[in-house]
């Protein structure tokens, strides 16, 4: 039984993403979603947690117009601590680049990540095992 | 886990963290595991739900807005000394293991953790419960016996028992007199250190380089007079309890010391070069505000959070009046002797003064009023003249005006020293006095300005 960490099959999306290819085929990431299994038992957990980040993203993109850095990082921090242990390990990794760029105030690096965010969210596929 | 939970009482675990998303992931792992769990979203609502309900666990996340773990943490053990706690915490760089536990924190959990990590951190805690058997009647301990019968030092002693079977690091509060140093004692002697030592010094009766030496040790050489080596006292105290009475009066430098000695258990010897792990439970008093010092800058701050995880107070005589009479027939049993040749009982008039009595200096000024009356008395019968007349003859514990000047003369200049960062010439002028004379007085109190050049007091 899985205890919802990150698979490690999910641990180069954000690099394929960033060459715009798949991890392990070479296809582009349109055709290629990322899939993130998720332990039968926390089933009814998932749509309140997707529904929270979308919340957060929407947040999180007003906070950068107002350049609250500050509130980003704690943001990006709290997901950074929650996403994995959910099994969205990518998002945590999206998330941990969101705090870093929050902390050195870097408007540009947040939005890119944020933009990664935005896509993983749409992306994403969940499979229940 | 479930077959078992169904056939014993759920553990129940209040489960503490600002993130609904993490708090509701871990209630459902511990559900599923046959825990009982309450949930709390921040800090004060768990210590609401710690008014109404007793948990075995609390499981709290460290970094949270409104109450951070570390003050809930310490509100806790006020409140139950040694409740488990396991904190969380999504910061790198989390204490190991030896200080977690003097900390009174079962286990650190760096966030992101997956369940089998959760679920093993909590069986651990759980698994580790001190036992809480308190023996009955009064304490007996190598340095005498706190005699009670009040409800106040019942539930004292019930959370002195409490406390004993865990490595927490505790503080005492109290007046001067009260028996703080009986109390430490008590928890060494109830806990598993009993049979390794317990080590007491008073941080008020040495000068800042003597403290230092006697509780980190020193190399022959290291500094003047310096003739031998010599094994300081947190290495002394290895495996058992070092008590640091009056902490209240140490020296902010060494304050800084004792700090990096919590913070890693090892030791280095003024004047060596190689630390020594230690494991040392430290149990600190005070009759003073620590947390008003602390305000004054006059107390480190990270120090004061390190010493009060589990904060004691011992209550003064008067709010344990109802001791008296008790305490009254234990000091004159123990002075009678065993052919009972001395005064052997108070008349019911001297009896009843000294009930009405108001001993500021506590238990300590009850013991010599009656010390007093068995020398003093010419009859079996304490009557109620000698018992006043001991009473109005107490000087109550206080200094004589020479030893009264000189503790007000090395506190004031401590004072300037700190005010002038240790510039000498600078707090020689607001003490109205020459460089000459104010280095005097310096070496009276052997007081170095190069102390309060140093850090960040």
């Amino acid at each position: 039984m899985g205890h919802g960490m990150p698979k490690p099959k999910l641990r180069g999306w954000l690099d394929a993403r960033r060459r715009g290819t798949d991890n392990n085929r070479g296809r582009t990431m349109e055709t290629s979603a990322p899939v993130v299994e998720v332990d039968a038992e926390l089933a009814d957990l998932i749509p309140q947690y997707i529904s929270n980040r979308w919340a957060d993203l929407a947040f999180a993109r007003q906070l950068l117009v107002k350049k609250d850095f500050e509130l980003l990082a704690r943001m990006a921090h709290r997901i950074r601590g929650n996403a994995a242990s959910y099994g969205f390990a990518a998002l945590g990794d999206i998330s941990a680049a969101l705090e870093t760029a929050a902390e050195q105030e870097d408007a540009d690096a947040s939005a890119e990540a944020l933009d990664q965010y935005d896509t993983f969210l749409r992306a994403v596929r969940i499979e229940y095992i | 886990m479930k077959n078992k939970a169904a056939q014993t009482p759920k553990p129940h675990v209040l489960l503490v963290d600002d993130d609904v998303d993490q708090l509701a992931l871990c209630s459902r792992w511990l559900t599923l595991s046959g825990y009982r769990v309450d949930s709390a979203p921040g800090g004060a609502e768990a210590l609401a739900s710690l008014e109404r309900t007793r948990p075995d666990l609390v499981v709290t996340d460290l970094v949270m807005d409104g109450m951070d773990g570390l003050y809930l943490l310490s509100e806790i053990h006020r409140r139950d000394p040694v409740l488990p706690t396991i904190i969380m915490s999504g910061k790198a760089g989390v204490p190991d293991a030896l200080e977690a536990a003097h900390l009174g924190v079962s286990a650190f959990l760096e966030k992101p953790f997956d369940k089998t990590r959760l679920l093993s951190a909590v069986g651990t805690a759980l698994e580790a419960l001190p036992s809480t058997s308190c023996p009955q009647g009064d304490l007996e301990t190598s340095a005498g016996r706190l005699v009670y019968r009040s409800a106040v030092m019942q539930e004292l002693v019930g959370r002195v028992c409490r406390v004993a079977g865990g490595t927490s690091t505790v503080m005492l509060t109290g007046e001067t007199g009260t028996g703080k140093e009986l109390i430490a004692r008590a928890i060494h002697e109830l806990g598993p250190r009993r049979e390794r030592p317990f080590v007491s010094i008073n941080c008020s009766a040495l000068p800042e380089q003597l403290l230092e030496s006697e509780l980190f040790g020193h190399e022959k050489g290291a500094f003047t007079g310096a003739t031998s080596r010599h094994t300081g006292l947190f290495q002394s105290a290895d495996g058992g309890t070092l008590f640091l009475d009056e902490i209240g009066d140490m020296p902010l430098a060494l304050q800084a010391k004792v700090l990096r000695v919590l913070q890693d258990f090892s030791v280095r010897p003024v004047g060596g070069l190689d630390s020594v792990q230690v494991d040392v439970r430290v149990i600190s008093a005070t009759h003073q505000d620590l947390a008003e010092m602390v305000e004054q800058k006059q107390f480190r701050e990270d120090l004061y959070y390190r010493l009060n995880v589990v904060p004691l107070h011992v209550p003064a005589l008067r709010e344990r009046a109802d001791d008296i009479p008790a305490l009254l027939e234990f000091f004159l049993g123990r002075l009678a002797g065993p052919d009972r040749k001395a005064a052997s009982r108070f008349a019911p008039e001297a009896r009843a003064a000294l009930l009405q009595a108001p001993f500021p200096g506590n238990v300590r000024q009850l013991q010599n009023v009656v010390e007093r009356c068995v020398v003093l008395s010419s009859s079996k019968v304490i009557p109620k003249s000698l018992a006043l007349e001991a009473l109005q003859d107490q000087t109550l514990g206080l200094p004589t005006l020479d030893e009264a000047r000189h503790s007000f003369e090395r506190r004031y200049i401590a004072g300037l020293l700190r005010a002038t960062k240790g510039n000498v010439s600078a707090a020689a002028k607001i003490a109205g006095r020459n460089r000459t004379e104010f280095y005097n007085l310096l070496a009276r109190h052997r007081l170095e300005p190069e102390s309060f050049r140093r850090g960040k007091f």
